[in-house]
């Protein structure tokens, strides 16, 4: 237990990472700030002037502007939203609200607009899967909003080209998803997207700390000494590896939860309770709320972290060089961003669940696979992308580090 | 109490950095002496454990030492010539570290730095970042943390380098009090380090053992090769070409008195003198007069 601390005291007291550690604290606040200052919109005061909000502001004027519609998204709601935009796009001539004036889209759509998300969605072409314009939808079909959602997961794996079982399985998991969904004005897309990147730079700061835990010893040669001690061995490759990865996943951990709570009390804690389908595809498979899923995101991310943290400590312990290592541990984070735009999408799905932290990244993320309706089939099974990323990480994880003592109790000259 | 080598070779692709080497080391002080590339440092690393031989294996009290493992190091007490030091950490705070990994416990961890750093006169440092201390004080440092765990084998790399001459004395003297019923292997390229201190020496030359005995068994090699003898200042250039000049000193009258290694006296005059343990050592390794006069000069 002395050489696990003394480890710790090892790793916190290189300036580098102290000064890492401070920066990824503060990445976590300006990351969760960042999306507020995109919130805008204008209103029309009791003087008749126009009145421009940003940030915060804009943010708690749209809260008490929705609050009415707040709740369950109920099919009499999207009728109405349906009903309130046919009504102003007939009114002006034009086909989308985008070709409106502005004032008139914030004084009388904006806050039906996240009812609309959908409606376009689950209505679409069944052969072409393309999106009906707003007026060609008819408001009476619209109340068979929730009937006809599960329809069109399936019209959408069918023309994605997705095996039978992929499909049932899929039509499963959607079952559990409750309705009618529920949507608070808040937390947005955007904010969300802000989650991703918080998450890559905190890998990317971590495997900066993580990189040189053997290779700097290897290079300067200080593990001369310490592998001819006693516990120089087993006992310090164990401790050293805790050591790393408290360190690393305490950061990661404590950033992370900071980013959801700075996130939620700026957005709103009760737009946490809005469903995950009402700001991604209403073909989302996850039974989850936008809390729920920053959770998820946070803590299955968590898990294939720790699977690329423990292969940047297996670089680490088969790599002589520090600044070797820190290249390939910068690679490993990047590879699977490139991988995942470059080969071809079977290809890139697998290499998403096989590369250590295959989904930590920008468009690889974990969030975006969770909205998607990807399925691979090892050994013949249909099982969903998330949950094979997941298993196959905490394989990864046991394997590296045992590989991560082994390299280092094994090396010699 | 025995370190018994048994025919351990090192090969490189296209280098044999220790050739066939068998030696039985028991207690006491051994020098182990060679040029730069003779293989010591090779040879000590294979000792520690920390390089595997090609071939042949290094047994403690009858046992390979991968064998014992744990048992061995525990045992153990190593300074390489050359290692890191972690930039961050106080000097007190390295040998709590080395300390714990010595497997020694909280409070005899305390007790033997402190009164380690006071061997070393190290206590007024002993709280400063070893990032800032001199080179001589980092590798006390360095003796310090491989005498923590009162070894048995203590392999000591070239553990003077950097130590100036009131230093070195020191260390001379504190390796004698704690060499009683230990192996202390000395691996250097400066004679005077085990010249009064070695009870056996080792001398290698590529790669290989080429001389061992104690100090008086060796320097015999050398009996009546050893000369002593004046010349001019002006002559110093010709000399200095003919002869393998083990050291020398101006004197009056622009007269230079030179000790020189030869079958027979080349000056007119000279005396022969007895060997010390630099005349055999330059005697086998004559590209290493430069250093070994330089070292000399510097030790008055």
């Amino acid at each position: 237990m002395r050489i696990f601390t003394l480890e710790i005291k090892k790793i916190i007291k290189t300036r580098v990472t102290w000064i890492l550690l401070l920066a990824a604290l503060a990445l976590s606040v300006l990351m969760a700030y960042l999306p507020v200052t995109f919130e805008g919109l204008s209103y029309k005061a009791e003087n008749g002037e126009r009145v421009q909000l940003s940030g915060l502001a804009a943010i708690h004027y749209a809260k008490d502007a929705g609050a009415s519609l707040s709740g369950a998204v109920t099919a009499k709601k999207i009728q109405t939203a349906v009903g309130e935009y046919q009504e102003a796009l007939r009114e002006y001539g034009v086909e989308d609200s985008f070709e409106l004036p502005e004032d008139v889209y914030y004084d009388r759509l904006m806050i039906y607009q996240p009812f609309i998300h959908g409606v376009k969605e689950v209505f679409s072409d069944e052969k072409t899967g393309m999106a009906p314009g707003l007026l060609d939808i008819d408001p009476e079909e619209v109340g068979t909003f929730y009937e006809r959602a599960p329809i069109r997961l399936e019209n959408l794996m069918r023309m994605e080209g997705s095996r039978q079982s992929d499909i049932d399985k899929a039509e499963e998991m959607y079952r559990e998803i409750e309705t009618p969904f529920q949507y608070y004005e808040g937390v947005s897309g955007n904010s969300m997207d802000y989650q991703v990147l918080t998450i890559f730079l905190l890998t990317i700061i971590c495997a900066v700390i993580v990189s040189p835990v053997f290779s700097m010893d290897y290079q300067t040669g200080a593990d001369d000494i310490l592998r001819c001690t006693k516990h120089g061995r087993l006992h310090l490759a164990v401790f050293k590896i805790l050591a790393a990865l408290v360190i690393t996943g305490v950061t990661f951990l404590l950033c992370g939860v900071l980013w959801i709570l700075t996130t939620n009390t700026l957005f709103g804690w009760e737009s946490t309770k809005t469903s995950m389908q009402m700001l991604f595809s209403v073909s989302s498979l996850p039974a989850l709320t936008i809390g729920e899923l920053e959770w998820t995101n946070l803590l299955g991310s968590f898990l294939l972290f720790f699977s690329l943290m423990s292969l940047i400590l297996f670089l680490s312990a088969r790599i002589r060089n520090a600044a070797v290592a820190l290249a390939a541990a910068m690679f490993f984070c990047i590879l699977p961003i490139i991988t995942y735009i470059g080969a071809p999408e079977t290809l890139a799905n697998w290499l998403q669940c096989l590369l250590p932290g295959g989904a930590l990244g920008l468009n690889n993320s974990l969030l975006y696979a969770m909205t998607e309706l990807d399925f691979l089939h090892p050994g013949g099974l249909s099982v969903w992308n998330v949950h094979l990323m997941f298993v196959i990480a905490a394989l990864w994880i046991p394997v590296l580090l045992i590989g991560t003592v082994w390299s280092y109790c094994r090396r010699r000259g | 109490m025995e370190l018994y080598l048994d025919h351990i070779s090192k090969k490189y692709k296209d280098k044999t950095a220790v050739d066939d080497v068998t030696l039985r080391i028991t207690p006491g002080v051994w020098g182990l002496l060679g040029a730069n590339g003779a293989g010591k440092t090779t040879l000590m690393r294979m000792i520690a454990g920390i390089m595997r031989p090609t071939a042949g294996q290094v047994e403690y009290d009858g046992l390979p030492i991968g064998e014992l493992g744990a048992a061995y190091r525990d045992r153990f007490g190593y300074l390489p010539q050359e290692f890191g030091f972690y930039p961050e950490f106080t000097v007190k705070d390295y040998l709590y570290y080395v300390a714990a990994l010595k497997g020694l416990k909280k409070r005899e961890a305390r007790r033997k730095t402190e009164e380690l750093l006071a061997q070393m006169t190290l206590t007024e440092v002993r709280n400063k970042k070893i990032v800032k201390l001199s080179g001589g004080m980092k590798r006390r440092v360095g003796i310090a943390q491989a005498l923590l765990n009162e070894p048995e084998i203590l392999v000591l790399d070239e553990p003077t380098s950097g130590l100036d001459p009131g230093e070195r004395v020191r260390f001379r003297n504190l390796l004698s009090e704690f060499a009683q019923d230990r192996i202390v292997l000395i691996s250097t390229h400066i004679v005077s380090d085990v010249e009064y201190i070695a009870m056996q020496n080792a001398i290698m030359k590529d790669g290989r053992i080429i001389a061992r005995g104690t100090t008086e068994e060796l320097i015999r090699q050398v009996d009546g090769k050893v000369w002593s003898g004046r010349i001019p200042e002006s002559r110093l250039l010709e000399y200095e070409r003919r002869l393998r000049i083990v050291n020398l000193k101006n004197e009056e009258g622009g007269q230079i008195s030179l000790r020189y290694l030869a079958e027979a006296p080349q000056i007119e005059g000279s005396i022969s003198v007895p060997p010390r343990m630099e005349d055999l050592y330059l005697w086998l390794f004559p590209q290493e007069r430069e250093s070994l006069q330089t070292l000399c000069e510097t030790e008055g």
